[in-house]
């Protein structure tokens, strides 16, 4: 832990998730103006020192919508991938550890999964359910739970061949036991890897479904909607899209650098292995 | 026993193929609304009861669930997906049309990211561990990292707006070039940091061989060793790189021919969408999720094949 806590890599992308994180529970404190607030009389004015980062065609100020819109993106983000992480790492674990045929089941799933493309799939989800965050973050699920299955299923497989998990079952441990007590400690760390890299992408791809409308629908501050709102006027008022773009690029640059930094912190032998994400 | 792996692997294909063509087809379902009364409703919101029971007899909606499931995969298994809603054109060929287009665009945009990805991911593996190295590992992270549509939106600005090098969207007769290179610089851009940090890892490994070492000791000028031992070697788990680049590119091309105007299959999904036409939608689906399964299938056997030693089964 304390070896976690000396690079510097992580210490630095800490900082600035600590940081957005701070802004967005705080953004009713911290933002300069109400959200809510349109004030007719100064649409698409660049930015100046009452508006640092302009506003928008209602006349909103972008500043305080970008830092509500950082609620949205973070809750996606880790609300999506703590479900996905539950269900994929329970089905990697139980395939890895029985193998057989309800490997087998598990692993064509998974791959049925996989044989879309994330976009696609998650776009043709949201579509059918129907435009909002709610769907959206189903569509996202269905995509992201298959990156932990695969990596927990392969983490397993390689831990049960170990001496102590070998031994524990030969003493008459419960497979339940050996799961929770061995295997599940032992796979933590690709897990939180790919959660890392796992919540950068999830929120790239609800800015992107929310960009194309099938999101987070404009009422709601998110950065994807913003942009969405944004393009009509991209030609003469570009910091309707500059900033919020930006700080979508920040948060995920952020969870990557993150994550990056863990893979080379937590295992040597994991530095050369190319964890890639799903989106 | 390569000729038995590869079986193994093909017969795999079977049930997925069988479950992705399920899926692709149960989407309608889960959709609230009858699509025939979605798309007979007049704009004015009233729907003829009669013109709405001929929609369904037409598409084949009066029938239970697996009759219409059934009678739809044994046309995908021939090629066709079924009739537009809109525009009663055959879905296979309308898909087919725009993914060519998209793969027009993605080769440009492959070529753009092998030109960036394979200069860095060497530079960066040869200066393994120093400013170098972390100076490109960070722009490759920060390449992944940009939001697609936003990159889209900021070169528009710049090339198109402020110095009209470029036109801003558009598709012509989908062959000028002008028209490509925007897009395909967005896909390109973002494949071109994942490849990078593939190469960069695959060149590390094999300057650690014993061959790259002979070479060395049999006097080869270092230029010559790395060219010709170590990057030719380095290259073949890049096979693989390119089947994820194809789902990075896929992937991609949602937003960035949305933006772009360009009729490729990302833009028709989402026009398909954005207009009801379920068939569409369900029949591009599919079609982009079995030439991506094939696509990965046959890359999957040309690593295999390329690397003698590595003959596992590459789920486990």
């Amino acid at each position: 832990m304390i070896e976690i806590l000396k690079n510097r890599q992580i210490i630095l992308s800490l900082i600035i998730l600590g940081g957005l994180i701070f802004m967005a529970v705080f953004a009713g404190v911290l933002a300069p103006y109400d959200y809510k607030e349109k004030d007719l009389q100064n649409r698409q004015q660049p930015p100046s020192s009452d508006h640092l980062f302009g506003t928008d065609h209602l006349g909103r100020d972008i500043l305080t919508m970008v830092m509500y819109g950082a609620r949205a993106s973070l809750f996606v983000g880790f609300a999506v991938v703590s479900v996905s992480l539950a269900i994929g790492v329970t089905l990697g674990v139980l395939a890895g550890y029985y193998g057989g045929w309800l490997d087998e089941i598990i692993m064509r799933l998974t791959d049925s999964f996989l044989a879309f493309p994330s976009m696609f799939l998650a776009l043709a989800i949201t579509a059918f359910l129907g435009q909002g965050m709610e769907n959206m973050m189903l569509a996202l699920i269905a995509v992201e739970w298959t990156v932990f299955a695969r990596v927990a299923r392969g983490s397993t497989l390689d831990v049960k061949t170990k001496g102590y998990v070998r031994a524990s079952r030969w003493v008459g441990a419960s497979n339940s036991y050996v799961m929770i007590k061995h295997v599940l400690p032992n796979i933590i760390s690709p897990v939180l890897i790919m959660a890392s890299i796992g919540i950068g992408n999830v929120i790239l791809a609800a800015a992107g479904l929310s960009f194309l409308g099938f999101g987070v629908q404009p009422s709601t501050p998110e950065w994807g909607s913003m942009l969405n709102a944004g393009r009509t006027y991209f030609s003469t008022a570009p910091w309707l899209m500059f900033f919020p773009g930006l700080l979508i690029m920040m948060t995920v640059l952020a969870f990557n650098y993150f994550g990056d930094g863990l893979r080379d912190a937590l295992d040597q032998k994991m530095k050369n292995l190319e964890l890639e994400g799903r989106f | 026993m390569l000729k038995d792996y590869f079986i193994r692997r093909a017969l795999y294909l079977i049930p997925v193929l069988i479950f992705i063509s399920f899926m692709s087809f149960s989407l309608i379902y889960i959709a609230p609304g009858d699509p025939a009364e979605i798309m007979m409703t007049s704009p004015s919101g009233g729907y003829d009861e009669a013109a709405v029971e001929a929609f369904r007899i037409a598409h084949g909606l009066d029938q239970p669930f697996y009759i219409q499931y059934l009678n739809w995969f044994k046309g995908a298994v021939v090629g066709n997906f079924g009739y537009s809603y809109m525009s009663e054109q055959p879905v296979f060929e309308t898909v087919l049309n725009a993914f060519k287009n998209t793969l027009t665009l993605s080769v440009l945009a492959l070529v753009i990211a092998l030109v960036i990805a394979i200069p860095f991911g060497v530079v960066s593996a040869l200066k393994h561990n120093t400013v170098v190295d972390d100076a490109c590992r960070f722009c490759a992270l920060f390449g992944v990292s940009i939001p697609n549509f936003w990159q889209a939106y900021m070169m528009i600005i710049l090339f198109s707006v402020i110095l009209h090098w470029l036109p801003p969207s558009g598709f012509g007769h989908g062959t000028e070039i002008s028209y490509m290179i925007l897009p395909a610089t967005v896909l390109g851009t973002g494949s071109a940091a994942v490849m990078m940090r593939m190469i960069r890892s695959s060149m590390l490994d094999v300057m650690g061989k014993e061959y790259i070492q002979t070479a060395r000791g049999k006097g080869l000028s270092e230029k010559i060793v790395i060219i010709r031992h170590a990057l030719k070697n380095a290259l073949v788990p890049v096979i693989t790189v390119i089947g994820l680049s194809i789902g990075f590119l896929l992937n991609g091309s949602v937003v960035v021919e949305t933006i772009f105007g360009w009729s490729g299959i990302g833009n028709l999904v989402v026009d398909s969408i954005l207009s009801h036409d379920y068939m569409m939608v369900q029949g591009s689906v599919l079609f982009v999720a079995v030439i991506f399964l094939l696509i990965n299938f046959f890359v999957d056997l040309v690593y295999v094949w390329a690397n003698p030693e590595i003959r596992y089964d590459r789920n486990s």
